[in-house]
C-alpha cells in the first residue's frame, strides 16, 4: 500500500514533505511559464497538464483516495 | 482485504464497528466532495463560455502567486496534522492545525485585499467569472475554517488519538485539501491565462 | 411544538439577518429593505434558525459542542419533529409531498377552468403565470423526492436487510429542509408570484419581480435535499447490505434507487449552479446572462438542462424499479432478464448526462450541436426499451394478480410507451422545431412523468401500504381511483398532441378561438381525472385510520420487507437475516429462499 499507516510517523512526513515540494515547483512552473509564453493554446495546455498533476497528487498522497477502496485499517 | 463485503449489522468486536463507520463517513465524505467540485466545474466551464481566456490585466500577478502558495503551504500542514494525530502525536498535530488556520486567514484576508483594490467591476464579464468563483472558493475556505476550529477546541486530551478516532480530524483535513484542490484549478483559470 | 419553535426560530433569524443587512446598507446610505437583497441575506439565516428549532440542535449540533444528544421520543410524536429512524422520514416525505401533490394538482384545476374559453376567465395573465408556474415547480419537486423520499427511505434500507441509513442524521436534515421549501414557494405567491415556470429563463427571471429570488432560494434548498439523499441512498445500498446480499441479487428497486441516486447527487448542482448565478446577477450585479455586458442566457439553458434533463431519470429510475418489482411479484414469476435492466439502467445514468441540448434545438446555440445531441437523445431508446422488454417478459404468462397496484403498474407500461413514442419526434431537430414550446411537449412530458412516475408512484403506493401503514387499503376505492384516473388521463393528454401540432403554444393564459372546442374537451377531462383524487384521498385517510390490520405478507412476496410485521419493528430486523439466493424467484425448481430470517440469539454468533 502506498500511502497506509506503515512507516511510522516519521517516514509519512518525510513523504509529505516530498509532495509539497513537487507541488511547490509545479506552482512556480506554472507561473513562470505563464509570464513568459505568448501562445494561448499551447499556454492552456501546459497549465491543463500541470493542474492534473497537483490534482493527483493531492488527492492521492494528501487526500488519501485510495483508501475509498483499500481502506486503512489493514497494515 | 478490507474491501470485500462488509456488513451493517453490529460486528463483535467494537473496533472493526468503528472502522466500518470510518469507511462509510469516508465515501459520504467523497461524493459529497465530487458534487460540491461539479458546483465549482460549472462556474470555471462558464467563465470560458463568456470570458473566454481572457483575463484582466489590473490583475496583482504576486498577490495571485502569495496567496496560492499559502493555501498549498497551510494543505501541507494540515497533511502533517493529519498524520501526527494518526500516530498519536496530538501535540503536534495541534499546532500544526493552529498553523492551518492562521493560513487560511491569511489566504481569505489576501483574497479580500484584492477584491478590494481589484479594477475591474462585477459587471463586466471578467468581474463577473472573478469575483463569483473566488467568492465561492471563499466561502468553502471559510466553513473548512470553521470546522478545523471546530476540531482544533475539541482536541484535546486524546480524544482523536490512533485508530478510527481520528476520523473528524481525517475528514476535515480532506474537506481542507479539496479547497486547495479547487484553488490548483481556479488559480490558473482565473490569473495565468492569456 | 417543535414545528412552532422552528418557525418561531426562523422568523427571528430572517429578522436579525435583514436587520443586519439593513443596518449596514443604512450606513452605506442604501435604504434599509431591498427585496431581492434581504431575502438573500435574511432567508439562509431563517433557515438555520428553522433546523435548530425543529431538532437539528437538540438531536445532532449540540454534540459538536460537546453535549449530549437527547433521546428521541416514541408514538406519534416523532413524526412532527427531528426523528432519524429511516421509517419515520420515509412517512414523512410521503405525507409531505402527498399533500404537495394534491396542492398542485388543485392549481392544475384552476388552469384548466382559465383554458376552459379564449379570453380571459379567472385570473390575470401574472396570476396565471404564477399558478402555472407553482404548479410546474410543486410537482417537479413531487415527482424528483417521492419515490426516493417515501418509498426508497422506507423500503430500501428493508429490502437489503439494513437497520437504517447509513446517515441517519443527514436524511433527518434532509427531510427537515423541505417545509422551508414549500413554504417559501407559498411566500413568493404571497408576495406577487414569478413568471418563469419551473425553468427560469434569463432574461426574464434576471428582470421580473421578487417572488423569484424566493423561487430560487426554495429550489437551491431542495437541491440540497436531492443531493444529500442521493449520497444517503449511494452509501447506504454500498455499506449496509445484509451478509448473502450481493449485487447480483439485490431486489430492482433498490437498484433503480441506486441509478436515481447516481443522477441526483451528481447533477443536480447544475440546477443550483444556474440559479446561483441568476441570483447573483440579481443581487450583486454580475453579468453572467446580461447580454449587453457579453453574458449569455442560453449559458443558463446549458446548465440548466445539464441538470435537469438528468431529472426525469431521478423520477422515473426508482419508478422503473417499483413497477418492475410490482409485475414480478403480482405475476408470480421471476423478473424477466434482471441483468440486463441493471445494466439498462446504469447505461440511462451514463447516457442521461449528454442529451441536455436536445431542449435548445430553437434556442440559438451552435448548429453543430444539433446532430450529436439527436443522435445521442434517440440512444437512451436502446436502455429504456430493455426495460419495457423484461416489462413484459415478466407479465408474459404469467398468473397476473389484478389488484390496485398491479392495475397501476400495468398502466405505467402503456403510459409510458406513448410518452416514449412521441419523445422522438422532440428529440428529432427537423419536427422539434414546430413542435418546440407547444401543448405537444405538455403532452409527451406528462405522459412520462404523470403516465409513468406518478402512475409507479400509485402501483408502489398501493403495494406498500399495508407494510408502512399497518393497515390495509380499500381494494374497492383503490380500483374506482384507478379506472377514473387512467380514463381521465388519456381523455386530457391525448387531446393535447393534436392541439399541440396544431400550434398552440404552452404557458399562454390565452388562445386563439378555433382552439377552444379542444380546450373545453381538455378542461372537463381534467375535472375528472382530478376527481379520481378525492376517492384517493378518502381511501388512504379512512384505511390509515380504521381500514383492517394488515397481516406481515399480504402479497405473498419474497423480498425481506414482507418478512418481518408490518409495521417492522424499530430495528427491522429481530436477528440478521442472511441472503441466500435471488428475490424472485417464483417458480424455479430448487431455487433458494430468498433469505433466511436470523433470531435474536444467533446474532450473537454472526
Amino acid at each position: 500500500m502506498s500511502n497506509g499507516n506503515h512507516g511510522g510517523e516519521a517516514a509519512q512526513q518525510r513523504k509529505g514533505l516530498m509532495v509539497f515540494l513537487a507541488l511547490a515547483v509545479l506552482t512556480v512552473v506554472e507561473y513562470i511559464v505563464a509570464v513568459s509564453l505568448t501562445s494561448t493554446p499551447l499556454l492552456v495546455t501546459l497549465l491543463a497538464l500541470a493542474a492534473g498533476a497537483k490534482c493527483w497528487a493531492i488527492t492521492v498522497y494528501f487526500m488519501h483516495v485510495t483508501r475509498l477502496w483499500r481502506g486503512e485499517e489493514v497494515h | 482485504m478490507a474491501a470485500a463485503v462488509s456488513h451493517s449489522h453490529e460486528h463483535a468486536d467494537p473496533v472493526a464497528h468503528a472502522w466500518h463507520r470510518v469507511r462509510i463517513n469516508r465515501l459520504g465524505l467523497w461524493l459529497f466532495l465530487i458534487s460540491d467540485g461539479a458546483l465549482f466545474a460549472i462556474f470555471a466551464a462558464s467563465r470560458f463560455y463568456i470570458a473566454g481566456t481572457a483575463i484582466d490585466p489590473h490583475l496583482n500577478q504576486l498577490l495571485g502567486l502569495a496567496i496560492t502558495s499559502l493555501l498549498l503551504l497551510s494543505s501541507f500542514s494540515a497533511y502533517r496534522a493529519e498524520t501526527a494525530f494518526a500516530h498519536g502525536n496530538t501535540a503536534h498535530g495541534r499546532t500544526m492545525l493552529l498553523a492551518t488556520i492562521l493560513m487560511g486567514l491569511l489566504f481569505v484576508g489576501g483574497v479580500a485585499y484584492e477584491w478590494s483594490i481589484a479594477e475591474f467591476a462585477a459587471s463586466e464579464v471578467y468581474g463577473t467569472a472573478f469575483f463569483s468563483m473566488t467568492g465561492m472558493h471563499a466561502f468553502h475556505v471559510v466553513t473548512g475554517l470553521l470546522f478545523l476550529a471546530v476540531i482544533w477546541a475539541r482536541s484535546g486530551g486524546g480524544r482523536y488519538s490512533q485508530g478510527p478516532a481520528v476520523w473528524p480530524v481525517t475528514a476535515v483535513v480532506i474537506y481542507w485539501h479539496f479547497v486547495d484542490v479547487v484553488w490548483v484549478f481556479f488559480y490558473p483559470t482565473l490569473y495565468l491565462l492569456k | 411544538m417543535a414545528i412552532l419553535v422552528g418557525l418561531v426560530l426562523a422568523v427571528v433569524g430572517f429578522v436579525a439577518g435583514t436587520g443586519i443587512l439593513g443596518g449596514i446598507r443604512t450606513s452605506m446610505g442604501l435604504e434599509y429593505w431591498s427585496t431581492d437583497m434581504s431575502w438573500s441575506v435574511g432567508y439562509p439565516v431563517a433557515l438555520i434558525g428553522w433546523l435548530i428549532g425543529v431538532g437539528g440542535w437538540k438531536y445532532w449540533a449540540v454534540e459538536w459542542f460537546g453535549g449530549k444528544a437527547a433521546t428521541p421520543p416514541k408514538g406519534v410524536k416523532r413524526y412532527f419533529e427531528w426523528n432519524m429512524d429511516h421509517k419515520v422520514i420515509g412517512i414523512q416525505y410521503g405525507v409531505t409531498f402527498v399533500v404537495l401533490f394534491l396542492l398542485s394538482g388543485l392549481t392544475a384545476m384552476l388552469i384548466r377552468f382559465e383554458l376552459m374559453n379564449s379570453g380571459m376567465q379567472l385570473f390575470t395573465e401574472d396570476q396565471y403565470n404564477s399558478a402555472m408556474s407553482f404548479h410546474g415547480i410543486g410537482m417537479v419537486a413531487v415527482a424528483v423526492a417521492i419515490m426516493l423520499g417515501a418509498f426508497g427511505n422506507y423500503i430500501v434500507p428493508l429490502q437489503i436487510g439494513a437497520r437504517d441509513m447509513a446517515f441517519p442524521r443527514v436524511n433527518a436534515l434532509s427531510y427537515w429542509l423541505v417545509p422551508p421549501v414549500a413554504i417559501m414557494l407559498i411566500i413568493a405567491l404571497l408576495i406577487g408570484g414569478w413568471d418563469t415556470g419551473w425553468t427560469a429563463y434569463p432574461p426574464l427571471s434576471v428582470l421580473t419581480k421578487s417572488g423569484q429570488v424566493l423561487f430560487n432560494l426554495a429550489v437551491i434548498t431542495f437541491g440540497l435535499v436531492s443531493i444529500l439523499g442521493g449520497i444517503n441512498f449511494i452509501a447506504t445500498i454500498i455499506y449496509e447490505r445484509a451478509p448473502g446480499m450481493t449485487w447480483g441479487r439485490l431486489p430492482i428497486f433498490v437498484w433503480g434507487a441506486f441509478a436515481g441516486s447516481l443522477i441526483a447527487f451528481f447533477f443536480t448542482q447544475g440546477f443550483a449552479a444556474g440559479l446561483l448565478m441568476i441570483l447573483l446577477d440579481r443581487v450583486v450585479g454580475t453579468s453572467f446572462f446580461h447580454a449587453a455586458e457579453g453574458g449569455s442566457p442560453i449559458l443558463y439553458e446549458h446548465v440548466f438542462w445539464f441538470y435537469s434533463h438528468p431529472a426525469v431519470y431521478v423520477m422515473v429510475l426508482p419508478a422503473f424499479g417499483a413497477v418492475l418489482e410490482v409485475l414480478a411479484h403480482m405475476s408470480r414469476k421471476p423478473l424477466y432478464a434482471y441483468r440486463w435492466v441493471v445494466g439498462a439502467l446504469l447505461g440511462i445514468v451514463a447516457i442521461s448526462g449528454v442529451v441536455w441540448a436536445h431542449h435548445m434545438f430553437t434556442s440559438g446555440m451552435e448548429d453543430y450541436l444539433h446532430a450529436p445531441f439527436l443522435v445521442l437523445t434517440e440512444m437512451i431508446s436502446i436502455p429504456t426499451g430493455i426495460i419495457f422488454l423484461s416489462a413484459i417478459g415478466t407479465i408474459w404468462a404469467g398468473r397476473l394478480w389484478m389488484r390496485t397496484p398491479m392495475l397501476f403498474a400495468l398502466a405505467f407500461i402503456f403510459n409510458f410507451t406513448v410518452g416514449g413514442l412521441t419523445g422522438i419526434y422532440l428529440a428529432d431537430v427537423p419536427t422539434d422545431i414546430h413542435l418546440h414550446d407547444t401543448y405537444f411537449v405538455v403532452a409527451h412530458f406528462h405522459y412520462t412523468i404523470m403516465g409513468g412516475e406518478i402512475f409507479a408512484l400509485f402501483a408502489a403506493l398501493y403495494y406498500w401500504f399495508p407494510k408502512m401503514t399497518g393497515r390495509q387499503f380499500n381494494e374497492t376505492l383503490g380500483k374506482i381511483h384507478f379506472w377514473i384516473m387512467f380514463i381521465g388521463f388519456q381523455l386530457v393528454f391525448i387531446p393535447m398532441f393534436q392541439v399541440g401540432v396544431k400550434g398552440m403554444n404552452r404557458r399562454v393564459a390565452d388562445y386563439p378561438e378555433a382552439y377552444e372546442d379542444f380546450n373545453r374537451f381538455i378542461s372537463w377531462s381534467g375535472f375528472l381525472l382530478g376527481i379520481s383524487f378525492i376517492f384517493f384521498a378518502a381511501n388512504m385517510v379512512l384505511s390509515w385510520v380504521r381500514g383492517e390490520r394488515a397481516v406481515a405478507n399480504p402479497w405473498g412476496a419474497s423480498t425481506l420487507e414482507w418478512q418481518v410485521s408490518s409495521p417492522p419493528p424499530e430495528h427491522n430486523f429481530e436477528g440478521q437475516p442472511v441472503i441466500q439466493g435471488g428475490a424472485y424467484e417464483y417458480g424455479v425448481p430448487n431455487a433458494p429462499a430468498h433469505a433466511r430470517m436470523g433470531t435474536a440469539a444467533a446474532t450473537e454468533n454472526v
